[in-house]
């Protein structure tokens, strides 16, 4: 009970660090800035601080908290200002002009630094005329609310036009980080791009993906086992074939072994339907269960493999052979069972992929389950989808490993108690 | 087969040496697009009248430096991590057993994605994503071979003569670690070979660089099984197929010859 307790804990432990890892390197700017990759590459200022805003790197976002207005001559190209927000300050100049005014931030509020704008406007030369206002009920807010959602914005004022900037108060690393993790363990992984919960859509894609994963890895592991267990314990001509096919088939590309296999099963033979998905679902989850047992078994075959030959001549079997035992009872009542943990352990490694499918499988088969959604998020830089993609598979996989214990526990008494 | 997987090897290498703008690969649209095979053109051309065979051939210069710096990448930080775990022990062993469970905690798959997401696909994010999605591994197995060796009687000699820990480590614990690394590094070799297929049928792996997994990538975009010119497929799969089993079999052959002499130098398992 206590092992088990321990390995619980051990679990718990390495789920909040993968969760941890995941939102350092997707949500700090460890490997560059999250807001601009949620935004994308073409984004002006306020999109980014909207992502800013979205990722929970700002709170009490307001999208237009000062208002400016340049006012004089109708849109002539050189009376626009530039503005860049930088180091906690607001720089104004003439576009692509240098020198300019630069106006402090700080804890100084909203109302004053438009008033300071307007000022700094008035004493650039040639001198313009910039309406600046906070927006009400912001007047007193800190300056420094700017420099958070618009750090290392560059933005241009028009004349005649209004622009709005963004405020919004900071949050700290820790703190974001505290709040998305209470905000993933009740159940809410953020929205997607489309705005639907990324938590049900994993659920409802995921059942997609269990429809077909659950088959093929049953029957890929029943393929992979008797093989293996065949090859290793007959060992001769049977073997050597075995382990160079294997051999053969791993070094191939299982992308081209996949499109091979699904030219040959549905256009060639004509076995397997391939059409979009739709109603009668059903024959449409054989062809990635075929795929997925004609690619996958040769690795773990040539692990079951190595297992069998290794225990081969342990002395229980020996000593089953000398009492006259049939080599398909030793095999299968005496080798067998001590493999089971080491088997148990090597299918909890794969049981992230049981949901998730084959990334690849979905993507050939045109079926809308989870890999495909990851996929999907992927492409369009959707950060939500990603981490809830991935915390889920770590979960499950870390499940598994727990699991995969406590079965291996079962098989083996001597992993039941401690050492006496 | 030892022998086969090294001349194999070699010629890969020789291979790579071809010039990358070889027979005007990199200028597109210099034949007509999907040409079959031909005297010009052996395997045909690619949609923008590229020499298929060609593309194949300087896949490889772009296959072994991804495997190579992706390798070096896992190899170094694991062997770093895993020797520094292994042989101070205490904190350090204890902050490095920490980072691997946290970074084994995320499928290896999905931790490869996200981080060429992050480093935006290309030759880097590619070998970058591999070298610190396979580092964990490395830096278990070289970690418990240290230890192992640790407490093994030739270095207790060794320690017993005097011997301080630099030369320890350099002498009598690193040459017993290079079979077990080299192993590694053809293991992550062969993944980020791999690896860069995957992640370029997924949309993130190289853009420009003539690679087997945009070859294999196009050939599906372009339905090239659907349209009877099934020799870009093959191509690049068959480069492909043949430097992994030779990288496997270096790898296999390495390993027994690792097993066949653990027997012999008095570390008893």
């Amino acid at each position: 009970m206590s092992r088990f307790l321990r390995r619980l804990g051990e679990t718990v432990a390495a789920a909040l660090g993968a969760f941890l890892l995941l939102f350092l390197l997707l949500e700090t700017p460890v490997l560059g800035d999250p807001a601009l990759r949620e935004a994308g590459a073409h984004a002006g200022a306020g999109e980014v601080a909207a992502a800013r805003a979205r990722l929970g790197a700002l709170e009490d976002f307001h999208r237009r908290a000062l208002t400016l207005r340049l006012a004089g001559a109708p849109a002539r190209q050189e009376q626009r200002l530039e503005l860049r927000v930088r180091d906690g300050a607001l720089h104004l100049a003439a576009e692509g002009a240098a020198g300019g005014r630069t106006v402090a931030l700080g804890e100084r509020p909203l109302a004053e630094v438009a008033a300071a704008l307007a000022d700094a406007a008035l004493a650039l030369d040639p001198p313009r005329l910039l309406e600046a206002r906070a927006a009400a009920g912001l007047e007193t807010a800190p300056a420094d609310g700017l420099a958070a959602a618009l750090d290392g914005s560059v933005l241009l004022l028009p004349t005649g036009l209004e622009r709005s900037l963004p405020w919004g108060r900071p949050v700290a690393a820790p703190r974001r980080f505290l709040h998305r993790l209470g905000a993933v363990l009740s159940g809410d992984l953020g929205t997607d791009r489309d705005g639907r919960p990324v938590a049900r859509e994993l659920l409802r894609r995921g059942a997609v993906s269990l429809a077909y994963a659950l088959p093929a890895f049953v029957l890929a592991t029943l393929v992979a086992l008797g093989l293996g267990l065949a090859a290793g314990w007959r060992g001769g001509r049977l073997d050597a074939t075995l382990a160079a096919l294997s051999l053969a088939l791993l070094s191939v590309s299982a992308v081209s072994a996949l499109l091979v296999w699904r030219r040959l099963l549905t256009v060639e033979l004509g076995l397997l339907p391939l059409r979009p998905w739709g109603p009668p679902r059903l024959p449409l989850l054989l062809l990635p269960i075929a795929l997925w047992v004609l690619v996958a078994p040769w690795g773990d075959l040539r692990l079951y493999r190595a297992l069998v030959r290794d225990r081969r001549g342990a002395p229980h079997l020996r000593a089953g052979r000398a009492r006259g035992l049939s080599e398909r009872r030793l095999a299968l009542a005496h080798l067998l069972p001590g493999l089971l943990p080491t088997v148990f352990a090597h299918l909890a490694h794969l049981v992230p992929f049981l949901v998730f499918g084959s990334l690849l499988l979905e993507r050939l088969c045109d079926l809308p389950g989870l890999g495909e959604y990851l996929v999907d998020g992927l492409a369009r830089s959707d950060v939500r989808v990603l981490e809830g993609g991935t915390l889920l598979a770590a979960t499950l996989f870390l499940l598994a490993q727990l699991a995969a214990d406590l079965g291996a526990a079962l098989v083996d008494p001597r992993l039941r108690s401690p050492a006496r | 087969m030892r022998r086969l997987a090294v001349a194999l090897l070699a010629v890969y290498a020789l291979l790579a040496l071809a010039p990358a703008g070889l027979g005007g690969w990199d200028r597109p649209g210099s034949g007509p697009a999907f040409a079959p095979p031909s005297p010009a053109h052996w395997a045909g051309t690619d949609q923008v009248g590229r020499d298929v065979l060609l593309g194949a051939v300087l896949g490889v210069r772009t296959a072994l430096r991804v495997g190579l710096l992706a390798a070096g990448v896992a190899l170094l930080v694991g062997a770093a991590l895993g020797l520094l775990a292994g042989w101070r022990g205490g904190a350090w062993d204890r902050a490095v057993l920490l980072a691997t469970t946290w970074v084994s905690a995320v499928p290896s798959l999905l931790l490869l994605l996200v981080l060429a997401f992050l480093f935006g696909g290309g030759t880097t994010g590619v070998f970058l994503a591999v070298g610190l999605v396979s580092w964990v591994g490395v830096s278990r197995l070289v970690r418990a071979e240290v230890r192992r060796l640790r407490a093994a009687p030739f270095l207790e000699a060794a320690r017993a003569q005097g011997g301080g820990g630099f030369l320890l480590l350099r002498r009598h614990v690193l040459p017993h670690l290079a079979p077990l690394c080299a192993v590694q590094f053809a293991l992550v070799f062969v993944g980020a070979v791999k690896a860069e297929v995957v992640l370029s049928f997924l949309g993130i792996g190289l853009e420009s660089a003539p690679s087997w997994g945009r070859m294999i990538a196009d050939a599906w975009a372009f339905d090239d099984l659907g349209q009877g010119r099934p020799w870009r497929l093959l191509l690049a799969t068959l480069f492909m197929a043949g430097l992994v089993a030779a990288l496997h079999l270096w790898a296999e052959r390495v390993d027994e010859g690792r097993a066949a002499r653990g027997e012999g130098d008095g570390l008893a398992p």
